[in-house]
């Protein structure tokens, strides 16, 4: 007996089809279909899935929802700042100097910086939840496909893009939702190239400083290029080691509902958690390491520190770029969270507050290497809780590895260049 | 005792609600399904004197191999045999939930239906006889509409049941495909009780409905069997 | 005579008669619903003057409304159906 033989078609066809008839059979008897009552989700799709209206209504849903999870969380994040600054100064009644220091800078410090930035990641998960309970999420996949299938991406890969904007982790957390496998390993790839929320204090630091009346202007560049980045990276990805087609858009746009407050708060706390326990437990491992790495040997000050030490080590591959030991030793605070490096220039130069940071800065740089250091804090490697999530997600040491060098070398080659191309403008 | 009870369903029918219904959000754990990054949710509850292990798998439209999803939650009702399979169905999207309904009594999983969000199926204006439906797929049906919490007890009530019931009462289908087909998974299945690890393994009759599918996770199991060449033979 | 789904207009009924595409295109179509003798109704369409152009369409089918890329869409072939 031959298969193909005796039902004259392939037998998976004749399986679904089968599987379907015997469906309708059963339902004749026991379901009766009222009148279509898709009309206000398809009135809500007229707009949504506006040929012309579609995408802006997506941007200002999103810009809404930024806004939403950095305002909500703004006393939350004061509150939660107050009482560990209290914790840490309550610390520095502990009689052994090095102990204070570990519990004081190096526990209630580093857990303190970590739980900070809890409350804004929470709710844009809550917004997030909001949106996918809703229904609209599937829209905006859907709205995004024509670009991103372009870009050799699937339209599910455009949320996590933009969720970047605010921090990396989520994003990548919400490339579950990706099917093929490699469309969502570029996704993540690219990820961190996408400029997050940490990296901004960074950038209104530098581009003060240097820029004067041109900062916002410098700061919108540096998302630009980010964005840049991120698809011809993933272009190049595409035509290289990822070949492929994105795989097929197929998609079910739910019903719209009103979200309920009790399951999207859940999916949140879910997500949340979740975050929490991965990103905060590399947090904390990396606050402790570097505490140490700053303060032994004990009493030397920063510069004769380990991480001082680095600095200094590293300091000649970096010369091209314009940074010295202490940008260097700055960019390595900065592994634990990017929006470290504004504290760490402060801390390596001994003087505290932004105006007198600028001014230690714009002392000894010059506006192109501040434009580099920009640059570079855009591009260069992720701050250690994105590399944990980035192992986390794709399971592999080999893809985390192949981003940490892919980032670090296209932050060089994008210093070089600037650094050049200031050099030929004739700045020094 | 504890039962283990596997809850499975399409995307957006709120199987997560009614996992976080059955289960209080203190007794639930999150952890990995081995060598994924698929997330494994499992949680207790206790019903009636008895203990429910409820294991929440991935969102599936199917059981092919086609997504990480989709094989995690086959693998986990064929290797594991949960006591219960609750599938919960889109009451509003009936007939598309079904099929997935259709490839668990392939699967001969311990079935009950959740009939969920009911409540938009009837504003939608449909109609559904319970009974009939439930008569004629031969599971039951409990109408659930899970973010009201309503049908959660009947619907424990009948997992309890199932569960008590499950191997001694015989699972026969009540659902057949046409004779063309049926004869030729008679015919394979033959072939397959040959080979006594295979039967045992495997309900027969889904084994030869995905070897005629030519399942490619199915095709790598088999490929030790002695009786390979003469099952490649029928479906080549 | 036969079409792909992505030619219909706006609001077009369709029959769908077979599927091009490789046994995966095939096996996730049909667990949607996109099985031979089915009807189908696209709800929205982002058409261009180039069919095989364009951005994704959404089509009725079996209660549920789903979202189909462009290339996706020229590979299911159907029988138009007049109202």
């Amino acid at each position: 007996m031959k298969a193909r033989e005796v039902l004259g078609e392939d037998p998976e066809i004749v399986l679904a089809d089968k599987r379907y008839d015997s469906i309708s059979t059963i339902l004749s008897t026991s379901l009766v279909r009222g009148a279509r009552k898709w009309t206000l989700t398809d009135m809500l799709d007229k707009v949504f899935i506006h040929k012309a209206l579609g995408i802006p209504v997506f941007l200002a849903l999103f810009w809404a929802m930024f806004r939403f999870a950095f305002d909500a969380s703004a006393p939350f994040m004061e509150i939660i700042g107050l009482f560990f600054g209290l914790l840490a100064e309550a610390s520095a009644g502990i009689p052994n100097e090095i102990l204070a220091s570990f519990i004081g800078d190096g526990i209630f410090g580093g857990l303190g910086f970590i739980l900070t930035f809890i409350p804004p990641i929470f709710f844009l998960f809550l917004g997030i939840a909001i949106l996918e309970d809703s229904g609209y999420l599937a829209r905006a996949a859907f709205i995004m496909d024509r670009i991103m299938f372009k870009l050799g991406l699937h339209g599910r890969s455009f949320i996590p893009m933009l969720l970047g904007f605010g921090c990396n982790i989520p994003a990548m957390m919400a490339t579950r939702s990706i099917e093929g496998e490699k469309d969502r390993l570029i996704t993540l790839l690219v990820n961190p190239f996408i400029s997050c929320g940490a990296r901004l204090p960074v950038y209104i630091l530098i581009a003060g400083a240097f820029f004067g009346s041109m900062a916002t202007t410098a700061i919108w560049s540096m998302y630009f290029l980010g964005i840049m980045i991120a698809i011809l990276v993933a272009l190049l990805l595409r035509k290289t080691i990822l070949r492929g087609e994105p795989a097929p858009f197929i998609m079910e746009l739910p019903m719209y509902k009103a979200p309920t407050f009790h399951g999207s708060v859940i999916h949140m706390w879910e997500r949340g958690v979740h975050f929490l326990k991965k990103a905060g437990t590399y947090l904390l491992a990396g606050a402790i390491i570097l505490w140490f790495l700053s303060s032994f040997p004990w009493g030397v000050g920063v510069e004769f520190s380990y991480t001082g030490q680095i600095g200094h080590a590293l300091a000649p591959i970096f010369r091209p770029l314009g940074f010295d030991w202490r940008i260097v030793a700055s960019l390595v605070f900065a592994l634990l969270a990017k929006e470290i490096a504004v504290e760490a220039l402060g801390i390596i130069y001994a003087v505290e507050g932004e105006t007198a940071i600028a001014g230690a800065l714009v002392a000894d740089y010059s506006p192109v290497v501040g434009y580099t250091l920009m640059a570079f804090t855009l591009l260069y490697i992720p701050c250690v809780a994105t590399i944990g999530t980035m192992k986390k997600e794709t399971g592999s040491w080999k893809w985390t590895i192949f981003q940490l060098a892919l980032t670090l070398v296209l932050a060089y080659v994008v210093g070089l260049v600037i650094t050049g191309i200031g050099a030929i403008l004739g700045y020094a | 005792m504890v039962y283990t009870v596997a809850l499975i369903g399409n995307p957006n029918v709120g199987k997560s609600v009614i996992f976080n219904n059955l289960v209080p959000g203190a007794r639930q754990h999150v952890g990995n399904w081995p060598g994924k990054t698929v997330e494994k949710k499992e949680g207790k509850c206790v019903y009636k004197g008895t203990e429910l292990k409820i294991v929440d798998l991935p969102g599936t439209y199917s059981l092919t191999v086609r997504a990480v999803d989709e094989l995690i939650a086959r693998n986990y009702i064929v290797e594991e045999k949960p006591d219960v399979v609750v599938h919960i169905v889109d009451a509003s999207n009936i007939e598309r939930n079904l099929y997935l309904t259709f490839l668990l009594l392939e699967l001969e999983a311990n079935l009950v239906i959740a009939l969920n969000m009911f409540d938009v199926a009837k504003e939608k204006g449909y109609k559904i006889d319970v009974n009939k439906l439930s008569e004629q797929l031969g599971v039951p049906i409990v109408p659930t509409v899970a973010t009201a919490k309503e049908g959660m007890k009947e619907l424990k009530d009948e997992i309890v049941n199932a569960a008590q019931k499950k191997g001694v009462v015989m699972m026969k289908p009540k659902i057949t495909y046409g004779k063309k087909i049926e004869g030729l998974i008679q015919f394979i299945v033959k072939i397959i009780k040959k080979d006594e690890t295979m039967a045992q393994k495997y309900p027969a009759r889904w084994l030869a409905i995905k070897l005629l599918e030519k399942d490619e996770d199915i095709l790598e199991k088999i490929k030790d069997s002695i009786y390979r060449r003469e099952l490649m033979e029928v479906i080549s | 005579m036969e079409i792909p789904l992505a030619v219909l207009p706006l609001g077009g009924r369709g029959k769908i008669a077979r599927i091009c595409g490789g046994r995966g295109l095939v096996r996730r179509l049909s667990d949607m619903g996109f099985v031979p003798d089915v009807e189908v109704k696209v709800v929205h369409s982002h058409a261009s003057h180039n069919p095989g152009r364009g951005g994704p369409l959404v089509v009725e089918v079996k209660d549920s409304r789903m979202a189909l890329g462009r290339g996706v869409a020229m590979k299911i072939m159907v029988q138009e159906l007049d109202d």
